[in-house]
């Protein structure tokens, strides 16, 4: 009889426990997003009135109670090389002092940015800051409002952030990039002051032409002169290298035949360059590269490292990539070897005149937008922080970081960095340093500000690779957003094409599709919906024109 | 049914309970893991039959009915997933199937414990090490100048970088596969083999049976209960492979023979779209025709061997 009881309380501790365990696993995701925003909300009871009571605090101060934000962004590859979070970031820990708010930051892994952005828009697991390419959301920054996950700021811009709002409006372009086609603010954007929009392009071994005595190619013609006699008389086995988007994102050479390698505009007309016949001598080019062994042949499967080696090995001498991130890189590895690398002009048309094509980054950089999220508590104070950026103190200290510290102001009042970041004693590269000092390493919200490089090999960039950018601008599509319909229709045909176009793409450069079934790639990608893209494109890019 | 027959049925399971009282405290834990991370999310897999909408939620979006199956079914990648799934699988089941299988029966012939352990220390290994950093061995040692494909050209090979040529996928995969999954896989046979008895052995000495009489008519019979358990089990994951392995490995020019059907659902839910719903229906399909396999075979082999899982 004992024993029958005992038996029957431990099924009884059994089933609750079981049920415990079950319920604390179904409630466990929102009490987490609960926790996050409750702990902001016991360390601060009086934020609401910090708009009101702004006169009573010291300068800069918007808050007489610390008050807690939880902010998601990416951490810069950079400065992932020293530190593991943004609040050991010097530029935010001056803010917490400056404005009494504390900065919690969320990190995706790097390189699953993406992955991690989606899943927590699916789980609606949402922190208080978002910083994202928003323009990249599924359905356009006007559907991530629409969706209740980030909040519309034309009302608070107005309010609490004079100065954003003042550097959003400062050119007709600019006020264009930053809105949606129906003209809400969503985000505070980063806005390019400086002409450095073309961060990247074609660039060789300076000190094998210069032996060669040949000049810098202007043409494909020259270039392919130049890769043959790097290959026979320098030893390079793969005189040029690069990964698969060379070929299939990047325009520079397809540019030469007078098309974009996917979607661009002619005359406001949008088109997209497979469907185009000089695509197919576009691929007939790269094909007669990789067949007379000057491509690298395992292009399709390179990562950055591959390149890299292939680069400062000896291996290859020409290729297309970043300053800072490629060639800078590169020749500060090597620098005392016998080793040179200069950026050289973006290709000529075939018929010899002025490039349009080109890798350039807009006005506003889409990718470091700062939103404030439904969930946010203090959206007006949150407003109010972000706009620091947008002042001239917070100016200097988003892209420069602390003054007497990582930069000093000359004579003229211009910023210019300190050694500390040119020659970090920690040996941390420019970039990197600047990582850890400032947000000025990649875009993010305020003004992005860039200055001269250190190395006069990357700072020569800026002026050659920009002299023909501003071309660009007639036969790239800019940031336009697609309605939710549109996108909803758009989003099963274009990872289909994509995935489509990439893999032909590398299949007719290798061979291992004969170019003379160039035809039935434009069926099938017909067959795939591609009109229908167009069109959608299309109806996107005459609202924007319209905005 | 009778109120006395249902309570004598609430008895029984009480009796059974406290009878059994610690066994049912050891389950408990692999109960609660279950419904937590295999039932509970279960209630999410209504999205591939509904457009699914971040703002409406799961349990308010749209019906739309099987619509993205039909688009799966009638996409143009349909074909290619289902034929490299269903290849880079039966692959599997052909030669890394059987693979520890043979090792375990080698092992078990070694007289030498010494040099038994030795190796199977050895074989163990590559199982504990992350599957990112084989991945990121197999990179090198397969790339244009590796070892590997040093040894390759060696025997008359043409140079080339053997994760970029279609052609050597799967066998790159497969192989090494067999590599870090041979040694572990041991285990389970083996201790098969222990519970072989020893008076067979020695009767079937007796009889004059040689080692291989032995292995043939012995050994695996003893082991093919196990054997049969493994290969039901094995072939319920046959539309679920590998889908870490073949996203560290693959690229676009390797698609052709890599995509298989969770990698497809990896770019087009979560890395290059967020089709949410189309990726949800897709991985709902490939669960159902596991199912469907391991019912079947769980049919047949209870019908030729009378061996099955239930």
């Amino acid at each position: 009889m004992m024993k029958k009881h005992t038996g029957q309380s431990l099924a009884a501790i059994l089933l609750t426990a079981m049920l415990a365990a079950s319920a604390a696993g179904c409630a466990s995701e929102p009490s987490e997003s609960q926790s996050s925003a409750s702990s902001a909300g016991t360390s601060s009871g009086s934020s609401v009135s910090s708009g009101a009571s702004a006169e009573s605090l010291p300068e800069g101060q918007l808050t007489a109670e610390p008050v807690t934000l939880t902010y998601w962004v990416s951490l810069d590859n950079n400065a992932a090389a020293s530190i593991s979070s943004y609040s050991e970031n010097k530029v935010y820990q001056k803010m917490e002092e400056i404005t009494n708010v504390k900065i919690d930051f969320l990190h995706p892994t790097i390189g699953q940015e993406t992955e991690q952005f989606n899943l927590m828009i699916a789980s609606r697991d949402l922190p208080d800051l978002i910083e994202y390419g928003w323009v990249g959301y599924d359905g356009g920054p006007e559907k991530a409002i629409s969706d209740g996950i980030i909040i519309k700021l034309n009302d608070l811009i107005d309010e609490y952030a004079p100065d954003a709002k003042a550097l959003m409006e400062s050119s007709d372009v600019v006020a264009k990039q930053s809105k949606t086609d129906n003209g809400s603010y969503y985000a505070f954007m980063a806005v390019g002051e400086s002409n450095g929009n073309t961060q990247s392009g074609p660039f060789l071994r300076i000190d094998w032409l210069e032996d060669l005595g040949m000049e810098e190619p202007a043409t494909l013609e020259e270039w392919t002169a130049v890769l043959e006699r790097f290959k026979e008389e320098k030893g390079a086995s793969i005189p040029f290298t690069g990964d698969a988007n060379t070929f299939i994102s990047n325009d520079t050479i397809c540019g030469v035949f007078g098309v974009g390698s996917q979607f661009y505009q002619e005359d406001g007309v949008v088109k997209y360059g497979p469907l185009e016949p000089e695509y197919r001598e576009y691929l007939a080019f790269v094909k007669d590269w990789y067949d007379r062994g000057l491509l690298d042949p395992d292009f399709a499967s390179n990562d950055s490292n591959t390149i890299a080696a292939n680069m400062t090995n000896g291996k290859s001498g020409f290729m297309i990539g970043f300053a800072g991130g490629a060639m800078g890189t590169y020749l500060n590895a090597m620098s005392g070897e016998d080793y040179d690398l200069k950026a050289i002009e973006y290709p000529k048309m075939l018929d010899g005149s002025d490039p349009m094509f080109h890798h350039r980054a807009w006005e506003v950089r889409t990718s470091g937008s700062l939103a404030i999220t439904t969930v946010n508590e203090y959206p007006e104070l949150s407003a109010q922080w972000a706009n620091y950026f947008y002042t001239e103190e917070g100016g200097l200290l988003k892209n420069f970081g602390i003054e007497g510290e990582s930069y000093i102001l000359n004579e003229d009042g211009d910023p210019e960095l300190t050694d500390l970041i040119e020659h970090n004693p920690d040996g941390l590269s420019r970039q990197q340093a600047l990582a850890v000092w400032s947000r000025g390493s990649t875009p993010s919200p305020g003004p992005v500000i860039k200055l001269q490089d250190a190395n006069p090999r990357v700072a020569e960039t800026v002026d050659i690779w920009n002299r023909y950018s501003v071309n660009a601008a007639e036969v790239l599509i800019p940031p336009i957003t697609q309605t939710p319909e549109e996108a909803d229709e758009l989003s099963s045909m274009i990872t289909n094409i994509n995935s489509y176009h990439e893999e032909m793409v590398i299949k007719f450069i290798m061979g291992q599709e004969s170019l003379d079934n160039y035809d039935n790639f434009v069926e099938q990608l017909k067959s795939y919906g591609v009109e229908r893209v167009i069109e959608l494109k299309q109806a996107a890019l005459d609202r924007y024109n319209a905005r | 049914m009778t109120a006395g027959s249902k309570k004598s049925l609430w008895q029984r399971v009480r009796r059974e309970l406290s009878a059994n009282r610690y066994v049912y405290l050891m389950a408990l834990p692999v109960v609660i893991y279950y419904i937590i991370f295999c039932y509970a999310p279960m209630y999410g897999a209504q999205i591939a039959f509904k457009r699914f909408d971040v703002a409406k939620g799961i349990m308010g979006s749209d019906w739309v009915g099987l619509r993205y199956f039909a688009e799966f079914i009638n996409g143009p990648y349909f074909f290619r997933l289902m034929r490299n799934t269903l290849l880079i699988s039966f692959y599997e089941l052909i030669f890394a199937f059987p693979a520890p299988i043979l090792l375990a029966l080698l092992l078990n012939e070694l007289r030498s414990e010494k040099f038994k352990r030795t190796v199977q220390t050895i074989i163990y290994l590559p199982h504990f090490i992350s599957i990112v950093i084989i991945c990121g061995m197999i990179h090198d040692f397969v790339s244009r100048d590796g070892v590997i494909t040093d040894l390759l050209v060696l025997l008359g090979m043409e140079r080339t970088n053997l994760l970029g040529d279609p052609a050597f996928f799967r066998s790159v995969y497969i192989i090494s596969g067999i590599w870090q999954g041979v040694g572990w896989g041991t285990i389970i046979y083996l201790s098969a083999l222990t519970g072989i008895d020893p008076q067979q052995y020695e009767a079937a000495i007796v009889d004059g049976a040689n080692r291989f009489h032995q292995i043939w008519y012995i050994t695996l019979p003893g082991i093919a209960p196990t054997i049969t358990t493994m290969f039901i089990l094995q072939l319920g994951k046959v539309m679920s492979v590998g889908f870490e392995k073949i996203i560290l490995l693959y690229n676009p020019n390797t698609y052709e023979v890599a995509d298989v059907i969770s990698t497809y659902v990896y770019r087009m839910g979560l890395s290059e779209g967020t089709q949410f719903s189309a990726t949800t229906a897709i991985g709902l399909f490939s669960s159902a025709i596991n199912f469907l396999l391991i019912l079947t075979a769980n049919q047949v082999t209870r019908k030729l061997s009378h061996t099955s899982l239930w």
